[in-house]
């Protein structure tokens, strides 16, 4: 991310009440088996990346949150 | 049962008893590459020979679907006519998901409709080959050698040598130069050890071409996880003589004999057509996709175009229509380095140009692939959280990729485009193929790309006065484009009948536009200025 990106990120508020959407993220999930978690993932990141309205933040949003992920840790040749 | 193919007869040619000839252009491979490039030379003066070592036109399931620019071409070569009559016409395609019935949407491929031809036709390649080999038979400089295999070829610096094994024997020929348009498994590829770097995709496909009298809309349907083929895909067209091209998703680990047996593929289009479907099974084949494509397509004297330089997935018809295109850039290219206008060097922006077409439809393939057969289980989520989410929510259509559908590339980045245009307004970008527009000429109703036809032209708006182009190493057609209404003025001119020129080319009052003798637009300036057209018209030449 660029450095005004990330300056304005840390300058919004956190959500009002953090630990209810935490929670409400982690139930959605729990009724799930997880090919169905990273359908309901999917969907979310879609939803999301639309309301962004901004490619750009779009991409450097992508690459912060493949940061430092590291190599993967099997030898499967399915992602 | 399979209509009957004409056969071609072998003919004695000259070369076989002993007398060496030498041929401008010697052209391998007789698919709808290698005749266009033929009809394509030959229209341009060029003497041309074309080697296939079969004698016959293909069979079974081909190319189908030839794209609207593919069509302009064609016509431009004299035969989009028995293409038009024969051809089914379509511009629609409908995307179905899971059990609904209804489609989750439906795209228009000609938003324009004031076009001369339609997105696109299904006509079998069999048909498309057979009216180019009528043209190609007419065209005195083209001469069509079936049972003629190419067995060796050799570049020396003034020319290409190539053999030739026959039935009656084997000769060699020279020419100037070879084009190698002899398809996916290109021999001359092998013969000159050249790289066809790419991916292989881990999924198999069913084709079955059945005959059924149906009625059915002629548009592309396609499905993703039907309810009678879970978890795969289809897609249907309809073909001319009552011929419907199934296409079935099958997966990776299959039993392909089992796969192919009549029983078994009977039983798969009874579940996707319903119990009561009449038909018969015409052709079916399986296959597997390649994208691959060479890193250059001009090697010296040997020139590659259609298959042998690129492969990608039908998905998108990119594949014979990007070969038509291929040809559409190489003949006046190649004719004028041939008639000693241009350098030779000219040819490297057929590599540019063409390579970067190739990369682009390459990439697109490459991502309808990648959707249609999702490489596991995180790329399927994202396949499937888009299809269900784009019956509700628009801009999840747009994700949606059952085949980026064939459009001509716009060669933005061409070292061949004049940099001394001024800028262009909304309308065309230069490097990008003209636009059609219905206009009036000569008294009577006309198009403009049948105007623009095969040299470059100059379109002129308003009061230019464009006279001063005499000195030129090629012919530039001047034309003079007038708004309805006004009165005649002596030379050529065509008039913008319902105003699309204005609205699609949005020129300035005295706007001159160059076409390149492929369509393309190459430069745009606000004002007519002799010296600036014609260094644009040397630039476009290569010199």
């Amino acid at each position: 991310m660029t450095e005004r990106q990330h300056a304005e990120m840390a300058g919004r508020p956190p959500f009002a009440d953090p630990d209810g959407f935490y929670q409400a993220l982690v139930e959605a999930h729990q009724r799930l088996d997880v090919e169905q978690c990273l359908l309901l993932n999917a969907r979310l990141i879609l939803l999301l990346a639309q309301q962004l309205g901004n490619e750009e933040l779009a991409y450097a949003l992508l690459r912060e949150a493949a940061r430092d992920l590291g190599p993967r840790k099997d030898a499967a040749t399915s992602d | 049962m399979p209509e009957p193919r004409k056969r071609y007869p072998f003919r004695a040619t000259p070369e076989l008893a002993h007398a060496r000839a030498h041929y401008p252009v010697v052209i391998a491979g007789a698919g709808p590459v290698g005749l266009a490039a033929a009809r394509d030379l030959g229209l341009r003066g060029i003497h041309t020979v074309v080697l296939d070592d079969d004698d016959w036109i293909s069979i079974g399931s081909r190319a189908i679907c030839w794209a609207k620019r593919t069509l302009e071409i064609f016509d431009r070569l004299g035969c989009a006519q028995p293409m038009m009559q024969k051809g089914v016409i379509w511009n629609t395609g409908k995307v179905f998901y899971g059990d609904d019935r209804e489609p989750v949407f439906s795209f228009d491929l000609l938003p324009d409709k004031s076009q001369c031809f339609p997105a696109f036709i299904n006509l079998q390649q069999y048909y498309v080959e057979q009216y180019l080999v009528d043209q190609v038979e007419e065209t005195p400089l083209a001469e069509l050698r079936w049972h003629s295999r190419v067995t060796a070829v050799r570049q020396y610096s003034d020319h290409v040598e190539v053999a030739v094994d026959t039935p009656q024997g084997s000769y060699v020929v020279d020419a100037d130069y070879l084009i190698a348009a002899d398809g996916c498994r290109s021999s001359i590829r092998t013969m000159l050890g050249l790289d066809f770097a790419g991916e292989v995709f881990q999924d198999h496909f069913l084709i079955a071409d059945i005959r059924m009298k149906a009625e059915r809309p002629s548009e592309r349907w396609f499905w993703f996880d039907p309810p009678f083929a879970r978890g795969q895909s289809a897609l249907l067209h309809k073909q001319p003589d009552d011929l419907w091209r199934l296409d079935f998703q099958l997966g990776w680990n299959i039993e392909r004999d089992a796969e192919l047996d009549p029983a078994r593929i009977t039983k798969r289009v009874r579940r996707m057509l319903g119990e009561e479907a009449v038909f018969e099974l015409e052709w079916s084949s399986i296959y597997t996709f390649q994208c691959r494509m060479l890193e250059r397509f001009v090697h010296d004297r040997v020139i590659f175009a259609g298959d042998s330089a690129h492969l990608v997935s039908p998905f998108g018809a990119r594949g014979a229509n990007g070969g038509i295109q291929d040809i559409d850039n190489l003949c006046w290219k190649l004719a004028l380095v041939q008639n000693g206008v241009s350098p030779p060097s000219l040819l490297t922006s057929y590599d540019a140009e063409r390579v970067q077409a190739a990369r682009e439809n390459l990439l697109h393939s490459t991502r309808s692939t990648d959707f249609i057969t999702p490489k596991g289980a995180a790329s399927r989520a994202f396949r499937d959280a888009v299809l269900s989410l784009a019956r509700d929510h628009a801009f999840a259509r747009a994700y949606v990729n059952s085949g980026r559908l064939s459009m001509p590339a716009t060669l933005a980045h061409s070292p061949l485009l004049p940099v001394d245009g001024d800028a262009p307004a909304a309308g065309l970008r230069p490097g990008a193929p003209a636009r059609d527009a219905p206009i009036r000429v000569r008294g009577g109703a006309g198009w403009l790309l049948k105007e623009l036809g095969n040299r470059f032209t100059l379109l002129c708006f308003g009061d230019v006065s464009a006279d001063r182009l005499a000195e030129l190493p090629v012919p530039v057609d001047v034309l003079r484009v007038l708004p309805e209404g006004s009165p005649d003025r002596p030379g050529p001119m065509l008039v913008d009948a319902i105003g699309k020129l204005a609205t699609d080319l949005q020129p300035a009052p005295n706007a001159c536009l160059l076409f390149r003798p492929d369509q393309h637009l190459a430069a745009v300036w606000h004002d007519f200025d002799a010296g600036r057209v014609s260094s644009a018209v040397m630039t476009s030449i290569g010199r």
